[in-house]
């Protein structure tokens, strides 16, 4: 008996052995990373030095600034590389590594000047030929934000050694807007890391592999140590171009979770500088009671609506939209789920400064949805025309939205059905015209920082994608889209974008139900973050925390 | 030989489920609505790049060949690329699984020992209040969540009373080990660094706790109540009216075979750390395949989501096969039952 105990324990050791060892054996090979050793986590760690350390819903998904376009990434690229132009809070640009630009008067030339002296985080020069590499290597690999670019950019050459020209396929005014999102790679660099093996023939991976976890940047702040799906740790780069505060960040760590009580709890022990900004009102509030802990305030420039279905019946007639967009009760979704935000006047976020002030703005009024709804030609019988409503079922707070606007609708007698559905399931129904649900909640953001970007979803090219399930095809729309964007001219492209407003607010396509401000805790006693306290925001994703832009007091710490 | 022959045939078994789990989450995988390489390239991404993905994941391929394509990939070790973190699966497989078999380790751990421990304590002072405080802390076990767990030892020992670290596997400034598991707490022993050894160890504790609570109130339970209903048998009692002491009659003759179910449901419950395993990942931010498999499955990433299921379908396959193996040792009937090929 006891001589097969001995063997069934040998058995089962052997089979735990048989288990680990492919284990072992993989993580001996380090995880796919070879030269990346240490894992570290911001935790636990006194505020001694000057940190920042925050975190974002999603983990940092690369640090190749041709291939991510996630919250995580940007705020990444914004920080590890440069850009030619340099976004403002007020809208515009200016200059970075492009010291100055000309412009053809038909905009279809751009001369670049870019700035000597500045160097890669390895020590290398940057010049034009960086410049051009990078522009022709997203352009090549269509990730990203190449969707900016490929539409528009015809070739990209070197003047001299510190000149390029791009020439464009068309005109395209928010052009310069467009090129904050253009990162400059190091190009011996990036060529250096190539595997062989990869879908871009003679250039293999084109350095995708390798730029993963390594950058390839001249920003203020050089990668330290890239753990994929968790956290990224960043310190200055000495050698940067720009003078630096004495008071900025010495090094940042991004951290991928949004979970409410570890977000709090690193809050509370001073192990987390600024929050993402997906925590509940109930976290913010609590997190807003610690002492030292403030809450920001910031126009995000996306906009929240229910996208109306306007080739579908009955929401394919104006009135019945006009009368939805009149009867929804927009305080209530703004009190009880974006406490900050304000409702949309128009398509276009405030934060825009080519947004129309004066615009007519849908604001509860049951007897003016009242009225609509009687010029409807679906008036007297709308009970035969139910309407669904569909949101991602992961979006847990969407339930409150799709209630209220089921109970704002049954007060005027449209009768409304809950259709909410997984985020995967939905982006099928709406890729197709007859299979999107009537009234679909989703919130868009903007891709550059200019009114166009909010305009351009109403352009039938944008339908069938989550951007656009209103499926308006309109030709007059895409005309007016179309000709806005190509206007160079900032002050005829701004009357353009009004008429545009005008009209789409006219149409009604969409309830915009919030103007979303988003909501960020972060460490006020011993954290200047300019966005928050001078208010100075810069309207394109990832430059938010922009980290020369923090300036770090660890003796100002709370006990 | 006996065992032997078991174990073969329980291995031909397993490796027959095996091949019928990859189909089943091919077929699931594919049949959920959406289009992954659209999820992951964004709304705006030109219809050439979606086209490009759709390639070289062999999506624009009939769906036999495509599952003939991947099966072949599979044995060699080879999921394709992730969606999610644009490497290969395989690589992600490695980096992210040791941490989860160490907090699973560490939870069998705690949940094995303390489970047994506590149910014999319990039925030693059976029906007394020692007994009572273990049955209401087991009940409270079971029905609790662990998520809820995790919030309240975060609450108390990562905010209220700060001794424990909140989240990850290493604090800043600790040099984690060279990996030879990639568990860094047997690899920071195994390298003898000390430092990093405290520092994992520390890390471990409130998530490994979380994790085994339910598991070891449930062990606690089985066990017992098994030995409360041997306790009173008759070869017990022979066993007492022979004078033998009252510790040998418990390790020696009363606890194997009272331990036949614990370990049957510990099999079970060991498996199954594994996919409770993404809530308390969720929570303590712990970079493990849980928390991998969760977040791959949001985002529709298809050689992601089947190399993950497979890997959790194939722990759980060898689980059950070890527990097998442990409750023949430990009762003779069932190994008379595998000789007769019952």
């Amino acid at each position: 008996m006891t001589k097969r105990l001995y063997l069934s324990l040998i058995a089962v050791l052997f089979m735990l052995i048989a288990v680990l060892t492919p284990v072992a054996v993989m993580a001996g090979k380090g995880g796919g990373d070879k030269e990346q050793k240490a894992v570290e986590t911001p935790t636990a760690q006194p505020v001694a030095e000057k940190l920042v350390r925050f975190t974002a819903v999603w983990p940092p998904e690369s640090l190749d600034p041709c291939c991510g376009q996630d919250t995580a990434s940007s705020i990444l690229y914004a920080n590890v590389y440069d850009s030619l132009v340099f976004p403002t809070a007020e809208g515009t640009v200016e200059p970075s590594l492009a010291e100055s630009w000309n412009v053809t008067p038909d905009g279809l030339s751009y001369t670049f000047n870019i700035r000597k002296g500045v160097k890669f985080h390895n020590g290398d020069e940057l010049n034009a030929e960086d410049v051009v590499f990078s522009m022709e290597r997203i352009l090549t690999m269509g990730e990203g934000y190449a969707y900016l670019f490929e539409p528009v950019v015809d070739t990209i050459v070197q003047d001299d050694d510190y000149t390029v020209t791009i020439t464009m396929k068309k005109p395209f005014g928010p052009f310069l807007k467009a090129l904050v999102n253009l990162y400059i790679l190091n190009k011996d660099e990036v060529l250096a890391h190539i595997e062989s093996e990869g879908s871009f023939g003679e250039l293999g991976d084109y350095g995708k592999s390798w730029l993963l976890t390594h950058d390839a940047g001249s920003g203020p702040y050089m990668v330290r140590e890239m753990k994929l799906a968790e956290h990224c740790i960043a310190d200055r780069f000495d050698g940067y171009w720009q003078p630096f505060d004495a008071n900025n960040p010495d090094s940042f760590t991004l951290v991928g979770t949004n979970e409410p009580v570890t977000v709090r709890t690193l809050m509370g022990n001073r192990e987390l500088e600024i929050t993402d900004q997906w925590q509940s009102s109930e976290n913010y509030k609590a997190m807003d009671d610690i002492e030292g802990v403030d809450i920001a305030y910031f126009p995000s420039g996306s906009i929240l609506a229910i996208q109306l279905h306007n080739r579908k019946p009955p929401t394919d007639d104006v009135h019945v939209r006009r009368a939805l967009a009149y009867a929804m009760d927009y305080g209530s979704v703004i009190q009880a789920l974006y406490p900050g935000s304000t409702q949309p006047v128009g398509p276009v976020s405030v934060v825009f400064h080519d947004h129309k002030k004066d615009l007519h703005q849908y604001k509860t009024n049951i007897d003016m949805a009242k009225e609509e709804l009687s010029k409807s030609k679906y008036y007297g019988k709308l009970d035969k025309y139910p309407v669904d409503v569909c949101w991602p079922a992961e979006w847990v707070a969407a339930d409150k939205i799709g209630l209220l606007f089921q109970a704002s609708a049954a007060k005027i007698g449209v009768t409304v059905n809950i259709a909410k559905r997984p985020w995967a399931k939905m982006i099928a129904d709406i890729s197709n015209q007859d299979t999107t649900p009537h009234a679909n909640i989703l919130t868009v953001s903007p891709h550059y920082g200019d009114a166009g970007s909010n305009l351009s979803r109403y352009h039938s090219s944008s339908s069938s994608t989550w951007e656009q399930t209103e499926w308006l095809q309109d030709p007059e729309i895409d005309a007016m889209i179309s000709d806005a964007l190509a206007t160079v001219d900032a002050a005829a492209r701004e009357a353009k974008y009004y008429a545009l407003q005008e009209k789409l607010d006219e149409m009604a396509p969409s309830i915009w139900l919030v103007d979303v401000t988003q909501r960020h805790a972060y460490q006020a006693a011993y954290l200047d973050w300019a966005p928050a306290s001078t208010g100075m925001v810069i309207p394109v994703q990832g430059y938010k925390r922009y980290m020369r832009h923090i300036k770090v007091y660890p003796d100002r710490v709370p006990e | 030989m006996q065992l032997f022959l078991f174990i073969l045939r329980r291995l031909i078994y397993s490796i027959i489920v095996i091949i019928g789990l990859s189909l089943l989450i091919f077929l699931i995988a594919r049949i959920v609505p959406g289009d992954p390489a659209r999820m992951a390239l964004g709304a705006n991404a030109p219809q050439w790049l979606i086209e490009k993905y759709h390639e070289e994941m062999n999506l624009d391929k009939p769906i036999a060949v495509q599952y003939g394509l991947w099966l072949r990939g599979a044995l060699r070790g080879e999921f394709g690329n992730s969606l999610y973190t644009k490497r290969k699966v395989i690589e992600d497989i490695g980096e992210f699984l040791p941490a989860t078999v160490e907090l699973v380790l560490f939870s069998g751990l705690i949940m094995g020992i303390g489970g047994v421990l506590l149910g014999m304590l319990s039925a030693k002072f059976n029906d007394s209040w020692v007994d009572n405080i273990i049955r209401v802390f087991s009940y409270m076990g079971v029905v609790t969540p662990s998520f809820v767990f995790a919030i309240i030892f975060m609450l108390i020992f990562g905010y209220l009373w700060p001794i424990l670290p909140a989240m990850g596997r290493l604090s800043r400034g600790i040099a984690a080990p060279e990996p030879v598991t990639g568990m860094i707490v047997l690899d920071s022993l195994l390298k003898g660094n000390f430092p990093a050894f405290w520092n994992a160890l520390k890390h471990m504790v409130m998530p490994a706790f979380t994790l085994a609570l339910g598991g070891l109130s449930q062990e606690a339970r089985i066990t017992r109540s098994s030995i409360v209903d041997n306790i009173s048998k008759d070869y017990v009692l022979s066993h007492q009216s022979y004078g033998i002491p009252g510790p040998s009659i418990w390790f020696r003759f009363l606890l194997k075979p009272s331990l036949i179910p614990t370990v049957s449901v510990f099999g079970l419950d060991f498996a199954v750390l594994f996919a409770n395993a993404f809530l308390v990942e969720m929570v303590f931010n712990w970079p493990g395949l849980s928390r991998y498999g969760i977040n791959v499955m949001l985002q529709k990433d298809l050689n992601a989501i089947s190399a993950v299921i497979l890997v959790l379908g194939v722990i759980f396959v060898v689980m059950n096969i070890i527990a097998d193996i442990v409750i023949s040792a430990l009762d003779p009937r069932i190994r008379l039952g595998m000789a007769k090929g019952e």
